[in-house]
């Protein structure tokens, strides 16, 4: 598993990132359903109470008009004028302070409807910036994703670009494999004709390192790993050496490098 | 996600291919692997000696022994015509010359007649492939010698090459048949060196002879004669030609084998009913008797470390290879059948090692000779296909080679066939009708 | 080698004297019990076809290849043997146990010896006395008929009746 991660680092990140992105995607909507689910109705509170609010402050001043007095004593009709003018001045006072009242009750709802509508402009614009910044979220999810579309894009163009190499590649190697494949059968073929088997060899396995020039004579023989048996020993480096020179490619096949140096294996475990 | 990572292997293992292709030529050697060579002989140049001091050598030691190694079978010497130079010594050998003419091994020495039947040969060994000087020795002689110091030169040679020691320098027993004047047939067991030559008499007899068996340091012969029916068994020193009669009970008295030690003796004993082996102390004659039943027990042979006897024994209906455990005073534990290749398997020889045991194989119109392989129970026959009248295998002592006797042309012939088969040698012997060969161990103290 | 190679010449001239000697002697006391006397005879009997005459004679019995049963059309020579030995108790008998050459040298001593002692047992047991009976084997060296196959050997596995 380790070594998965280690062969693939891009394919981790990748998978990162979409783990980042998916986690991103569910914070988000997150926000997105519950937050104006609990802001926005007070502000629509806000709005019907204050409207209740300014009918009733506007059809006051009508009910305080409703009560008139009787002009029949002058005296009394002008104290009662007087009165009543008092009472038209009281009333106009009052009606003024009523008027003021109003004003000034208009005034403060007016204030306060301003503050309500900078408040409810403020969640607007709070209800914007979020929209916003989801869009940017958004945005920045999407044009993620499309970059990663394109990685994934540029890394599969890679990939059949690579594929494409292998198999030009594996068409050379297979080429040169037949090349080897030839003359390892022609060079098995010499020295298993030059190789006099002893006939007590069950069992016996000789492995000789052999180094050849390119005109295929052998220079040199070591044995990496005997047999046991000094008598089987030598009919291996007999039968190599007598072999000299092996076949070997031309030179025009480039792959002497392939038989400059060769193990031989002489017999079986069994 | 799960596409992801199937593409992903995908990619893996091509990236590892690719890899792989890219690394192949840089990562590891190219190893060829050879299992198996060819069966052939190694080809061996023996140049005649350089001879100083004499006109003509009585015999040709390069002759002597190439014919020696040719019968193993493992060597082939160059043809002398083919000799493309005659050194005398190792140091003027040209290596080149000698590979390009496919040669391995090049033999090269001098004889030089020091004063009046008094030799001195030298020889070396050469190994032209590697170009080293193997091994080298002097000898000295006196003409009649010689063929002796070219037998121990084909063993030093068969060694140094092979690993394993030479039987060169060993003698066979065997029984010649010839016909009288009036026709009458006579008996000789006679002993030569391996390769026939200096055949000598031991014992003559208008009666047959058969089974010469070797003491173990190759002095002595126990044979049979079969006189009037009655077979008797002798003794005989081979060099100071006096026969003793060791036993002649009424009935068998036949098929002697030494033990290892030389101190006792196997045969076949019939006096107390049927044939049954028994062991006699060659001193004593006192007899322990080893097997006791109604079938034929006979032809016994001992395991290299004495332990034990193989023997013939039809107790099965047909003869079979038994072996029986021995102790001083007899058997021990029940006989066991060892060979099951074949309705009639007999006359066991054990090799020196102790891990082949030869037989003759029969059965129906063929009998040939077997080998069976203790460690393995592999059984191969090791005659020619053709071989119809095989019989008495015998041992080099050094397990290599066996000879036996078979026809042709109505008249026994011995032949030497290396111990796997693949190489035979008919021996040619002056005599015409020759049987029951013995390969005698090596010489010993002499 | 060589320098042993005189004496052993004298060696074996002695060893060969010596063994005719006994030969002569076994003989002679072959002889008094009636039986064949002299060596180039025997050998004669080997190479000429006597064993046809002793056919004729019917003084054979056969065997088959590795068994010591007597053949089935044999079994009157061996009852007519039996009747003229219990009819004598004088008269004695060798019987001499061949093999063909196929088998082992000293397999065939033994299985010829059985065979011999076989027929003895046949004879016994129609009342011919042991004492009478002397049983011997040449294995495979003295081939009644020469050949390599069963031709020949058919006539090679048998049992001799000699006086």
């Amino acid at each position: 598993m380790f070594t998965v991660f280690k062969n693939h680092p891009r394919y981790v990140i990748a998978a990162v990132v979409v783990h980042l992105v998916v986690g991103i995607l569910f914070a988000v909507s997150f926000h997105w359903t519950s937050t104006p689910a609990g802001s926005l109705p007070p502000v629509i509170q806000i709005h019907t109470v204050t409207d209740k609010q300014i009918q009733e402050i506007v059809r006051s001043p009508k009910a305080v008009e409703t009560p008139k007095t009787d002009p029949k004593d002058e005296a009394a009709a002008r104290r009662q004028r007087a009165e009543e003018q008092k009472k038209l001045q009281e009333a106009e006072r009052r009606k003024e302070a009523d008027r003021k009242k109003v004003a000034l009750e208009q005034e403060r709802v007016k204030k306060q409807q301003k503050q309500l509508e900078d408040k409810r402009q403020e969640e607007l614009k709070r209800t914007q910036q979020f929209k916003d910044k989801i869009a940017a979220e958004q945005k920045r999810f999407d044009e993620d994703q499309k970059r990663q579309e394109q990685l994934q894009l540029q890394q599969q163009q890679e990939r059949q670009r690579q594929q494409a190499e292998a198999i030009a590649r594996q068409a050379e190697s297979k080429r040169q494999a037949t090349i080897i494949d030839k003359y390892e059968a022609l060079m098995h073929q010499k020295v298993k004709q030059n190789w006099i088997q002893p006939p007590s060899s069950r069992k016996k396995v000789c492995i000789v390192k052999i180094n050849m020039i390119p005109t295929g004579d052998v220079i040199d023989i070591t044995i990496i790993s005997s047999s046991g048996d000094p008598v089987f020993d030598r009919s291996v480096v007999h039968a190599i050496k007598k072999s000299s020179p092996l076949p070997v490619p031309p030179p025009e096949a480039g792959l002497f490098n392939v038989f400059r140096e060769l193990n031989f294996e002489f017999g079986t475990e069994s | 996600m799960n596409k992801l990572l199937r593409q992903s292997t995908k990619f893996t293992a091509l990236l590892i291919s690719v890899l792989l292709l890219v690394w192949r030529p840089a990562a590891a050697t190219l190893t060829i692997h050879i299992t198996e060579g060819v069966e052939g002989a190694l080809p061996i140049a023996l140049v005649p000696f350089a001879v100083t001091g004499t006109e003509k050598l009585p015999v040709s030691l390069t002759e002597v022994i190439g014919a020696d190694l040719v019968t193993t079978g493992r060597f082939a010497p160059l043809p002398e015509n083919d000799l493309i130079e005659r050194p005398d010594e190792s140091t003027k050998v040209e290596y080149s010359l000698w590979r390009n003419k496919r040669v391995d091994y090049v033999v090269v020495g001098k004889i030089q007649l020091l004063s009046p039947d008094n030799y001195s040969a030298q020889f070396e060994l050469v190994d032209v492939i590697k170009g080293t000087r193997m091994i080298g020795q002097t000898f000295q002689a006196k003409a009649s010698g010689l063929r002796r110091v070219a037998h121990l030169i084909s063993d030093q040679i068969y060694e140094a090459i092979t690993g394993q020691r030479g039987a060169f320098d060993t003698y066979l027993a065997y029984v010649t048949i010839t016909k009288d004047r009036r026709g009458k047939s006579i008996y000789r067991l006679a002993v030569a060196d391996v390769d026939g030559a200096n055949e000598q008499m031991i014992y003559e007899s208008t009666w047959p002879i058969f089974s010469p068996a070797w003491s173990p340091d190759a002095t002595r012969l126990a044979f049979v004669v079969l006189r009037a029916g009655s077979p008797e068994l002798y003794i005989q020193n081979v060099y100071s030609k006096y026969a003793q009669k060791v036993a002649a009970f009424q009935g068998l008295n036949n098929a002697p084998a030494w033990s290892p030690d030389g101190r006792r003796m196997a045969l076949t004993l019939s006096k107390d009913g049927n044939a049954e082996i028994y062991i006699m102390a060659v001193d004593s004659k006192k007899l322990i008797r080893i097997t006791n039943s109604y079938a034929v027990e006979t032809e016994a042979a001992w395991a290299a470390d004495g332990s034990a006897l193989f023997f013939t024994s039809d107790r099965g209906g047909k003869p079979q290879i038994y072996r029986v455990k021995i102790t001083d005073h007899g058997s021990s534990g029940p006989a066991q059948r060892l060979t099951f290749d074949g309705d009639y398997n007999a006359r066991a020889a054990v090799s020196p090692d102790g891990k082949h045991i030869a037989m003759v194989n029969g059965g129906g119109e063929k009998s040939r000779i077997g080998v069976l392989d203790m460690d393995t129970e592999q059984f191969t026959i090791v005659t020619d296909m053709d071989t119809k009248l095989a019989e008495s295998p015998s041992f080099a002592p050094n397990g290599g080679m066996i000879i036996y006797e078979t026809r042709a042309d109505d008249k026994g012939v011995l032949v030497v066939t290396s111990a796997d088969g693949r190489v035979k040698h008919r021996l040619s012997l002056q005599s015409g009708d020759v049987r029951q060969p013995a390969w005698s161990p090596y010489k010993r103290g002499e | 080698m060589s320098a042993l190679k005189n004496l052993s010449l004298v060696c074996c001239v002695v060893a060969t004297l010596s063994a005719c000697g006994t030969t002569t002697k076994k003989d002679d006391q072959a002889a008094d019990k009636g039986a064949v006397t002299d060596t180039a005879v025997k050998t004669d009997t080997m190479t000429s076809p006597a064993a046809s005459d002793a056919v004729a004679a019917g003084r054979t019995v056969y065997f088959d290849f590795d068994s010591d049963v007597v053949h089935s059309e044999d079994r009157g020579t061996v009852a007519a043997q039996a009747k003229l030995l219990s009819a004598n108790r004088g008269k004695k008998v060798t019987l001499e146990g061949h093999c063909d050459e196929r088998g082992t040298t000293e397999y065939n001593m033994a299985l010829g010896e059985r065979r011999a002692k076989s027929v003895r047992d046949a004879l016994t047991a129609q009342g011919v006395s042991g004492s009478q009976i002397k049983t011997v084997s040449y294995g495979e060296s003295r081939p009644a008929k020469e050949g390599h196959d069963e031709s020949a050997w058919k006539y090679n596995r048998r049992v001799e009746f000699l006086d």
